[in-house]
């Protein structure tokens, strides 16, 4: 169980993390 | 009984990885374990030793009468756990255990647990509290990966220690011959009484109460031929599980790695991103 959840929580944690760089970044026109 | 083994031998698992109690209770019956992959240094854990067996079946008793059965088991866990203490074992967990006791197989042996005989219909599953040991503390104690073995019982063995048959097995005839007389005792059991064909001489076979006869007067037999059924019901078991004793630290770390791994895929993205921006500026592709 303990597995399930950390497999999913780093998948949404890292998904959450390159959406937030790309839409930061983007915005201030680095990328 | 563990007194048994605990008299006889100084350690419960031979050189040969067989656990001594399989030296009386012959008969092999399957028996599980469950151990968590790992634990944490100075934790109370639970290992689930499964005994299972039909609760609706009888064994034959030391007076011949037929009675439930009763379950034992021995745990042998690495040098440095131990059972926990009871200040250390969470209510919920000391519910689950109920009344068992659990004696150390010998004073100076802390790690080897016995719990036994008790009664099988309601401790078919034995539930053991055990300490983890801390390494910063104990300096026997390291951070591996540990074997902890199991022995588990159901029903009464078919030797004693000193060798003897106990009633709970199959009585086999000591000679080649005829069955001339077959006497019922009065407490139960019989007398066999062969004429031996080859030299004429007449053997008594006494067979305790417990066990059904097979054959009948006037039957021819050879030797070794079994006189009785074998009334036992019950078996021993063995296996193994592995336990793997984590510092809090490996696992921060290989977290720590798991996160700089993940942002570094984002970034080298990233990188590229911005390049093709560039090229896209430049227009020389």
């Amino acid at each position: 169980m303990l597995t399930l959840f950390s497999y999913f929580g780093f998948l949404f944690a890292a998904l959450t993390l390159a959406l937030v760089l790309f839409i930061g970044l983007n915005k201030i026109q680095l990328i | 009984y563990p007194i048994f083994a605990q008299q006889g031998y100084e350690n419960p698992r031979e050189a040969t990885g067989r656990i001594v109690c399989a030296n009386c209770h012959l008969a092999k019956k399957p028996v599980d374990i469950e151990v968590p992959q790992s634990v944490l240094p100075d934790t109370v854990f639970e290992a689930v030793v499964k005994i299972p067996y039909d609760t609706q079946v009888k064994q034959v008793l030391a007076n011949g009468k037929k009675g439930a059965l009763n379950v034992g088991a021995v745990l042998i866990l690495p040098e440095g756990f131990e059972l926990a203490p009871s200040n250390r074992v969470p209510p919920e967990m000391k519910e689950k255990i109920g009344n068992l006791y659990f004696q150390s197989y010998r004073p100076d042996k802390k790690n080897i647990l016995v719990v036994g005989p008790v009664p099988g219909k309601k401790y078919s599953e034995i539930i053991f509290p055990i300490l983890a040991p801390n390494p910063a503390t104990n300096k026997d104690a390291h951070f591996l990966k540990y074997p902890i073995y199991v022995g588990g019982n159901r029903g009464r063995g078919q030797i004693y220690p000193d060798g003897s048959k106990s009633n709970n097995t199959v009585y086999n005839a000591s000679t080649t011959g005829i069955i001339k007389k077959v006497l019922r005792k009065e407490k139960g059991g019989y007398e066999i009484i062969i004429d031996n064909t080859l030299d004429g001489r007449q053997v008594i076979d006494i067979v305790p109460p417990g066990p059904e006869l097979i054959i009948s007067e006037g039957e021819s037999i050879k030797v070794d031929q079994p006189l009785t059924n074998n009334p036992n019901v019950g078996g021993f078991g063995q296996g193994d599980a592995e336990i793997v004793l984590q510092d809090v630290l490996r696992v921060q770390g290989l977290l720590l790695f798991f996160a700089s791994v993940i942002l570094a895929q984002i970034f080298l993205v990233l990188k590229k991103k911005q390049f093709e921006k560039v090229q896209l500026a430049e227009m020389n592709f």
